[in-house]
């Protein structure tokens, strides 16, 4: 019966310990169970912060999906709008940000708005994937506010060695640039370094030649020979000049008001008020002529470079488009 | 104009689909609190995203209601443009040409206008067709086809007011007189003023209904020979007689044909211009 007793109370006391055990192994438990449930609580937030940036990223994404799809429906104000909207510092992948930029600057470029086009393509990522595109972008637009040095820089500076059309598109770039400067050296020696053609630029290069050739056979005028031939005949030295429909014009104004002056002459006399104001009105006419004939010379030339600059121009612009549309 | 734009924006239509996208609600949203440079984004994107050609029409026909509100109708109509009308319900292709047809009109592009108001009156069931023809004839007074106006006219009404004999009567009594050949303008032809100009100076003007002009155009080409008969029979300046006579002859003869034709155009316009507006009251009356 002792031993009952002393069995049944070492039970007890057993049970006692165990369950004071249990209890200590309980809480040690449910402070593990917090800590790993804040540590879930913690990969939860991050899972979902990681799946708010996926989401942010996607519809980043989708955005400039949109934006090729305005592009190419020519929306190019919605367009713009919308890469307005997103806001650059809110996207987060470099190369999408880039590719925001790029087509802000493209957009720009369109809309011949040449300055913040340039700012725009300037500030992509030398490591990004449209870097190639935005530097021949950047060039042209430096073509088209004349700042051919700068657009000669960044040509230089493209390194597309192992792509052929590229490099063919730098070459052409680089000789447009040398025939607007009208440094046909540079010209030379560039047409010297194509090796192949290229479906890209074959048209545009052979343009270039043609341009070179008309620039260099192009002789302007003498100003003194179209002077004296306006004083034996009004209009005549802009006719020499080139011009074909302004000569009759001079001669149309000038020869009857010196027909009026001359008879005033021979009915009035040298010395009468009336041959005086006539003949100075005829007199201003034939040396505003003559002075006019010698100006035509110079601007029959300019008008000659500026329609081939334009050409050239043209042509830099079309392969561009043509490999970053 | 705007009291034309709003019965005729408004009348024609009862409500648009009620098919919508996700998108297109997100635009209309937008759209009702103001944001309309965003709503325009919003339905340009629900068409872009459009699972069938339905949303994505009205989806533009709602961008070129914006772009309207905005005064960009030339934009409206370009939006409108780009409408594929293949698979649409008979309610929305009649929604959808009759927008194309009344921003082409508020463009002065009435050629497209009659050409979609045409293929509403082709395609269309006769219950549909019906409600444009108050813009197709406004189109078509433009276009200076009046008598078709009329005929279009008179079919709106004999459709909508046959059960009210005294409202279809007084409606076709308006429209009987406003029609009348008498009050039709008569117009001048420019080839003609100038062939006048030409035999007699300043008779150009005249034939277009320019008295003041006419005379200035006869008194200065008569001073022209004044001027060379006076230098060559009373002065004896005979080579500055002729000179001088010549110039100022020249300039006003020369001068005078292409005015006339001007003035002959003008004039056409002038009073087209007047006829159609008085015609215009008339039907946005008729539509009140």
């Amino acid at each position: 019966m002792k031993l009952s007793r002393s069995f049944y109370i070492s039970v007890l006391v057993f049970y006692f310990m165990c369950l004071q055990v249990g209890h200590s192994q309980d809480s040690t438990l449910s402070f593990s169970d917090t800590a790993l449930l804040e540590n879930a609580t913690l990969d939860t937030s991050l899972n979902t912060i990681k799946l708010e940036q996926n989401t942010a990223l996607t519809e980043q994404r989708n955005e400039l999906k949109f934006v090729l799809y305005l592009i190419s429906t020519e929306l190019f104000d919605d367009a713009q709008y919308v890469l307005k909207r997103m806001q650059l510092d809110s996207v987060s992948q470099t190369n999408l940000r880039d590719s925001v930029t790029y087509y802000s600057g493209w957009i720009q470029y369109f809309n011949q708005e040449f300055t913040q086009a340039i700012a725009s393509f300037s500030s992509i990522d030398s490591v990004s994937s449209v870097l190639h595109a935005s530097a021949f972008y950047n060039a042209i637009c430096h073509v088209q506010i004349d700042s051919l040095n700068e657009a000669k820089r960044i040509l230089e500076k493209i390194n597309v060695s192992e792509n052929e059309e590229l490099y063919n598109l730098k070459l052409l770039q680089l000789r447009g640039i040398s025939l607007l400067q009208r440094d046909y050296q540079s010209f030379d020696s560039l047409t010297n370094l194509i090796q192949t053609s290229s479906f890209l630029t074959k048209t545009e290069m052979e343009a270039m030649s043609v341009y070179a050739l008309d620039m260099r056979s192009f002789k302007r005028k003498s100003p003194w020979i179209a002077g004296l031939l306006s004083a034996i005949v009004p209009g005549l030295g802009k006719f020499y000049a080139g011009y074909r429909g302004i000569p009759f014009g001079a001669m149309y104004m000038t020869i009857p008001l010196g027909a009026i002056a001359a008879e005033s002459l021979i009915l009035a006399g040298a010395a009468s008020l009336q041959f005086i104001a006539l003949g100075a009105i005829f007199g201003v006419f034939y040396v505003g002529n003559i002075w006019g004939s010698i100006l035509s010379v110079y601007a029959k030339e300019k008008e000659f470079y500026e329609e081939l600059d334009h050409n050239i121009e043209f042509d830099m612009h079309t392969p561009i488009r043509r490999a970053f549309y | 104009m705007i009291t034309i734009l709003s019965l005729i924006c408004i009348l024609p239509f009862v409500g648009l689909s009620t098919e919508k996208s996700h998108e297109l609600r997100t635009a209309d949203s937008l759209h009702s609190i103001g944001l309309t440079e965003d709503a325009i984004i919003a339905y340009e994107y629900a068409a872009y995203a459009a699972e069938s050609n339905s949303i994505r029409t009205i989806a533009l026909i709602k961008k070129a209601d914006c772009l309207t509100s905005l005064a960009k109708t030339q934009s409206s109509e370009n939006t409108l443009s780009r409408l594929n009308y293949y698979n649409l319900s008979d309610s929305l292709q009649y929604q959808a040409r009759y927008k194309a047809a009344l921003y082409a009109y508020l463009n002065k592009n009435h050629e497209e206008s009659a050409a979609q108001l045409e293929m509403i009156q082709q395609f269309l069931v006769d219950s549909i067709a019906m409600q444009s023809k108050p813009l197709y004839a406004l189109v078509l007074n433009e276009l200076r086809q009046w008598n078709a106006a009329k005929m279009r006219l008179t079919m709106w009404n004999a459709y909508y007011q046959s059960s009210d004999s005294a409202t279809f009567k007084s409606i076709t009594e308006a429209i009987d007189a406003a029609y009348t050949s008498k009050k039709q303008p008569k117009y001048k032809d420019p080839a003609k003023a100038q062939i006048w100009a030409q035999i007699i100076p300043g008779s150009g003007q005249l034939y277009s209904g320019y008295l003041f002009d006419a005379a200035f155009t006869s008194v200065m080409v008569l001073s022209g020979i004044g001027i060379a008969a006076y230098g060559v029979l009373v002065a004896k300046y005979y080579v500055t007689g002729i000179i001088m006579g010549y110039a100022v002859f020249q300039r006003f003869y020369i001068a005078g044909q292409q005015r006339s034709e001007y003035l002959a155009r003008k004039k056409n316009y002038k009073t087209k211009r007047a006829y159609n507006d008085e015609l215009r009251d008339l039907i946005t009356h008729q539509l009140k």
